[in-house]
């Protein structure tokens, strides 16, 4: 084991502070398990907003090296060097293709997948699988969570979430096979727990040997139970079985990495619960995506600021109508300044989660520099519902591993799964297809 | 106003729309006819234009071939083009089209396109996973355990507006994950495993604080300070804490300490013993699993280094080791445990609280292999030195987390549509009226192979609709039907509405929900959820509604005066779940009756279409005049001249459901023109229009019942039993409990086709 792996600490923002216990009980060491990392891994990250932007405040004025950010870019100015903005990126299995309306549920299920999606609102859901997953599936067996999947709005209610689309569409952005959308998290409490085990952690070693060895027994007899019922289905239950089977396969798998496992260290507080105010559950999920990624846990995340289509109010802002009516603002003037205002508010969000990697201690380094983050949507203006010339922001490298700080042009229509491909590239995944991309996106790093 | 012509994006689309498939063509259903040629000649003229494969405009592609295999192979789509033209919906503006060569077309396709009744199938339902709700409530009937895991799992997938359909819901690893948790958590509140703790902390068992010091094996305190037992019990109970511990006596007073449990002194002890001769002192205290330490803290130091008795001059303090032994008392037994455990630990005992649990479990007889199986984790667990307790957490635990379990499971038989088994009626019942699993009763009618007779079905709906379980209907199903939950995340104006409170809001729902039961339990026609003299009311509601005051915190049953409510139109829950946070939306309004009253669900409106404008005030005209709009421009007044007028008849109802009788100082116009020229004249009129539609009314509402009772989407041929329901709750002018007894009792939900 490297020895920088030890007493590396992580604190949780203000947990101790919150809950108001003494700092010794707010600062109780839970070691997370990860498989022991001698180098320091490159990372993944997926953060999505819904409704389109205001293009108008968010394109740079020029192409290359970046200048003035326009009113919408403004809270990243600190992470200018960091990120590139990139324009014209498409993705066209997002429009109608024949199938009508809907945009905002295939923009969401297009996003990292490239492949247009199934209408239906709710049998036989079908899109492709996403980035992010063909990543965790080359991954799983080198961190405890494949990948972890976050958002800040639990998904669906009654009725279609969007013209005759099933709410999987709209509140899923990760797909680990074509059928099977990959839920997320909503709540900080339970992505911490997940992360770093709700059971004491004073739990003596054969305590703890005995309880994983009766757990597996357990595991054991579900798996025997879905193998026998598996051969008695028809083809169309075999498949939802299916869906059970790889879950508890997954489970196993992790409770045998755990048992091996050993690994970095970190220190973290109490769990914290979730907020009121909207922008502090997405810096609390922020807050979770990089525990995880500094404690070695995953190299993968997801994180939905928003589903898409949501029509949340930002009354912290004093915007009282919904955020998907304000998207259609038909040009009023109006409408298109709270549209703005809710963009920035979303990308003042994201300069807290960059301002986290940046300051977070990865084996002497900042996390930054073995991170590649991506933020934005699959529409562009929410009003026209158009998928091509995508908001799409790269940050990641600090300033050091990528060549960042540019506004990249490219040619309006280039597949935004290009982008996605030069990612898995660079995480090592090389061949991989995705959706209609064409190959690697030149000139992103 | 911009509309969607020249997009490729299209502007009308069919919520939903199943195509060849589900529906196979067979030999019979359509009769070839010899004037496909004029049906071919219409729909050139008339439809391709616009549903062609490119743009499938509303979902629906029509080509040149219209011939009579094409119809009898896409039954959905053409039954929507005839609807559609039947309505006089399309072809937009439709002037253009002679009345005759509307009917000609018509019946035409009408007399093909139907449905042989003969054919009939009882459709075919993918797994079923338990839902979120179905979850909780299972685990609370099973075990006894009501703790509600569900209400942390990840969202269920929603399809055909339920949340319990099985081709629908899909099992992420997240949520497994979850059931996993579950599980294991659930089996440890419900079965307690005996546990006696018999620990002694001595030197770095312990941690110290202030003047206390590890010196060799023993803890010195010569100035105050503490030292602290780690605790770790699982069971709550009396336990007794023993200290052995001594002084160094010096000054007027002998030594003191305090115990402490998590930094709150409980007990102080004198300590005169001395190191020659250490003391032990005893005390219990109250331990529960939270309890974290147990503190010994040394209360009054001395100290007078001029003292002239070298032997008067410093007290101090020393712990040898603190012990910790409990429970003192038998622990008290949760019911879920007494209702779990066998009644001896006898291995025949066991084995019969097992198989007894995996029946209820699996809700179907178990084999003696598969209780064989399940004893094997109790063996485990007793070589792993547990105690039979264990043996039986990991049982449920595994249960709780295996397929038969988790899924509803119904086999599928090769040869043919088969009826179901009495267990699995006993299921069917139990989900859809109670969203839970089957009781005794249910299991051992079951057993005795009689719940499918139709004296018993009749019995078991009426017993069942007695429970308070059958509350889980008018959650779940009617808060579905009626999109109820949706209030749960609209948001009015708080600036506008400040009136519009949680508890407010509660109330609403509270109102709706009473409403439905009302008519549910009391066997009333449907019709009355159309219109009525009554409705239900607490203090607030009745406050908001202007009603004499009704002194209770709960819905109560209330005579309305006459005029202003009456039916769940005018319902506040319902109108303010169809309005926007700052202005009433007829349109939303007009579509929610289109979708759940008259079950004409309007296409989806066009991309890119914009809005009216937010405000009267500010735009100067009445919202009815900004929606003139929609009635001039043929693509738009296709649907909108359905919809808007039905709304419109609600606008004395404000955002909140506010009676009122201007809005931002225009007056109202409650009138709306209907496609064919008939006017309704507000809320009343509205009522009026409705209920003559009653039977298509309660066809929607059967229609849910349907869906949600055998967790799959109708189609063309349930059309079938949809109608033999109709037609047995037609004489009782569409009782509610008749149309129940019509579901349960119908082929759909007594039987199984085959997979396609």
């Amino acid at each position: 084991m490297n020895p920088n792996s030890l007493n590396r600490r992580a604190f949780l923002r203000g947990a101790g502070a919150i809950l108001g216990l003494p700092a010794l009980e707010a600062l109780t060491p839970v070691t997370a398990f990860a498989q022991s990392t001698p180098d320091r891994p490159l990372r993944m990250a997926f953060c999505f907003v819904p409704n389109g932007v205001h293009m108008g405040h968010w394109r740079p004025e020029s192409a290359g090296n970046l200048g003035d950010f326009p009113a919408t870019l403004k809270p990243l100015e600190a992470y200018k060097q960091h990120l590139n903005v990139l324009t014209g990126l498409t993705q066209k299995n997002a429009f109608a293709l024949g199938d009508g309306p809907g945009d905002h549920a295939r923009s969401s299920a297009v996003w990292l997948t490239g492949v247009h999606p199934r209408k239906t609102s709710g049998e036989n859901i079908q899109v492709g699988i996403s980035a992010d997953q063909l990543a965790a599936k080359y991954l799983k067996e080198k961190t405890r969570f494949a990948s972890l999947e976050l958002g800040c709005e639990r998904g669906g209610l009654s009725g279609d979430c969007d013209s005759g689309y099933s709410c999987a569409y709209s509140n899923s952005i990760s797909w680990t096979g074509p059928s099977t959308p990959n839920a997320k998290e909503t709540r900080p409490r339970a992505v911490f727990e997940r992360l770093f085990g709700s059971i004491a952690a004073h739990e003596d070693a054969a305590a703890a040997a005995k309880r994983r060895r009766l757990e597996h027994s357990v595991l054991d007899y579900v798996l025997e139970e879905a193998d026998s019922l598996q051969q008695r289905l028809s083809q169309r239950d075999r498949m939802k079985l299916d869906e059970y089977l790889t879950s508890v396969r997954d489970i196993e798998r992790r409770l045998v990495a755990m048992e091996k496992g050993e690994g970095r260290k970190v220190v973290v507080g109490q769990a914290p619960t979730t907020p009121e105010d909207f922008g502090e559950h997405i810096r609390l999920m922020g807050d979770m995506m990089v525990l995880a990624f500094q404690a070695d846990l995953t190299r993968v995340c997801t994180l939905m600021f928003a589903n898409e289509g949501s029509n949340r109010s930002y009354r912290q802002i004093g915007i009282s109508d919904g955020h998907h009516e304000i998207s259609h603002h038909g040009k009023d003037e109006a409408k298109l300044a709270k549209k703005r205002a809710i963009d920035e508010y979303h990308t003042l969000q994201l300069a807290y989660i960059l301002k986290r990697l940046k300051e977070t201690d990865d084996l002497g380094a900042p996390l930054l520099e073995r991170t590649m983050l991506v933020y934005g949507g699959g529409i562009s203006d929410g009003d026209r519902h158009n998928h091509d010339d995508l908001p799409i922001l790269f940050a990641g490298g600090d300033g050091k591993a990528f060549r960042t700080g540019r506004h990249i042009v490219y040619e309006n229509g280039t597949p935004m799964g290009n982008l996605l491909i030069s990612m898995l590239d660079r995480m090592g995944i090389r061949g991989e297809t995705l959706g209609d991309a064409t190959g690697p996106l030149p000139g992103l790093f | 106003m911009r509309h969607g012509w020249k997009q490729k994006g299209l502007w009308l689309a069919s919520g939903a729309l199943f195509l060849a498939g589900i529906v196979k063509p067979q030999a019979g259903t359509a009769n070839p006819a010899k004037d496909d040629g004029a049906i071919n000649g219409f729909v050139k003229q008339h439809c391709t234009p616009c549903h062609t494969k490119d743009m499938a405009t509303a979902g629906i592609v029509l080509t040149a071939d219209t011939s009579a295999t094409h119809r009898a192979k896409n039954l959905e789509t053409w039954a929507k083009a005839m609807e559609a033209v039947k309505s006089g919906r399309m072809p937009p503006g439709g002037g253009k089209v002679k009345p005759s060569e509307r009917e000609a077309f018509v019946k035409q396709v009408e007399g093909q396109i139907g449905v042989d009744c003969r054919l009939a199938t009882p459709g075919r339902v993918t797994l079923r996973r338990l839902n979120r709700v179905e979850y909780d409530n299972t685990v609370r009937d099973l075990t006894g355990v009501d703790a509600h895991f569900g209400r942390d799992f990840p969202s269920d997938d929603v399809g055909h507006g339920f949340d319990n359909l099985g081709d629908v819901l899909s099992l992420s690893p997240l949520q497994m994950e979850k059931y996993m948790d579950a599980a294991r958590k659930i089996s440890e509140q419900a079965i307690l495993v005996p546990e006696l703790v018999k620990r002694s902390y001595r030197g770095e068992d312990m941690t110290g604080e202030g003047g206390a010091n590890l010196a060799g094996d023993v803890w010195a305190m010569a100035s105050v300070g503490a030292i602290q037992a780690p605790l770790k019990v699982k069971q709550r109970g009396r336990y007794r804490i023993e200290i052995q511990a001594f002084g160094q006596q010096a000054g007027p007073e002998v030594t003191k300490m305090g115990v402490s449990l998590d930094g709150r002194q409980f007990e102080v002890f004198d300590v005169p013993s001395t190191r020659d001769k250490p003391g032990t002192y005893s005390t219990e205290v109250i331990l529960n699993p939270n309890s974290k330490q147990i503190g010994v803290r040394f209360l009054n130091d001395y100290y007078q280094p001029n003292d002239p008795d070298p032997n008067q001059r410093d007290r101090n303090f020393f712990v040898i080791k603190v012990s910790v032994e409990g429970p003192l008392d038998q622990p008290e037994l949760p019911r879920s445990h007494r209702m779990l455990m066998p009644a001896s630990p006898s291995d025949a005992d066991v084995r019969l609280a097992v198989g007894r649990l995996a029946k209820r479990a699996y809700r179907r007889p178990v084999s003696t292999d598969e209780v064989s199986r399940l004893m094997k984790l109790v063996e485990l667990a007793k070589k792993e030195g547990e105690p039979v307790e264990r043996g039986m957490q990991l049982v449920l635990q595994a249960l709780l987390a295996s397929p038969n379990f988790l899924f509803r499971v119904e086999l599928d038989n090769a040869k043919g549509p088969r009826q179901l088994t009495d267990h699995e009626v006993a299921a069917r019942l139990s989900y859809f009226l109670w969203s839970s699993m089957p009781d005794e009763t249910l299991l051992s009618l079951a057993d005795q192979g009689k719940l499918r007779q139709p004296a018993n079905l009749q019995s078991q709906l009426n017993r069942m609709l007695a429970d308070p379980r059958a509350g889980a209907l008018a959650e779940n199903f009617a808060g579905q039907w009626l999109q109820l939950r949706k209030l749960e995340v609209v948001t009015p104006d708080p600036e506008r509405f400040k009136q519009y409170t949680p508890a407010l809001r509660d109330s609403m729902l509270g109102e709706t929900r009473s409403y439905f039961r009302y008519i549910l339990a009391n066997n009333r026609p449907v019709s009355e959820f159309l219109d009525s003299d009554y409705t239900f009311a607490d203090r607030s509601l009745s406050q908001f509604y202007g009603l004499p005051d009704v002194p209770s915190e709960t819905p109560v049953r209330v005579k309305l005066p006459e005029g202003r409510r009456g039916g769940i139109l005018r319902q506040a829950s319902i109108l303010t779940l169809t309005s926007n946070p700052t202005r009433t939306s007829p349109v939303k309004r007009g579509k929610w009756i289109l979708e759940n009253v008259l079950g004409t669900p309007p296409p989806p409106p066009p991309p890119d279409v914009g809005a009216i404008a937010d405000s009267t005030k500010i735009s100067g005209k009445t919202i009815k005049e900004r929606m003139a709009q929609h009635r001039t421009d043929p693509t738009c007044a296709s649907c909108h001249l359905m919809m808007d007028p039905l709304g419109l008849a609600l606008e004395n109802y404000g955002p909140i459901g506010n009676w009122r009788t201007d809005d931002e100082g225009f007056p109202i116009d409650s009138t709306g023109e209907l496609a064919d020229g008939k006017v309704i004249e507000g809320a009343s009129g509205l009522s009026k229009y409705l209920l003559a539609q009653r039977q298509k009314f309660a066809r929607t509402l059967t229609e849910r019942l349907m869906v949600y009772a055998t967790g799959r989407p109708m189609t063309r041929l349930d059309d079938c039993f949809l109608d033999e329901v109709l037609n047995g709750a037609k004489s009782g002018d569409y009782k509610f409990q008749d149309l129940l007894r019509g579901v349960i009792t119908s082929d759909p939900f007594l039987k199984r086709g085959t997979a396609p």
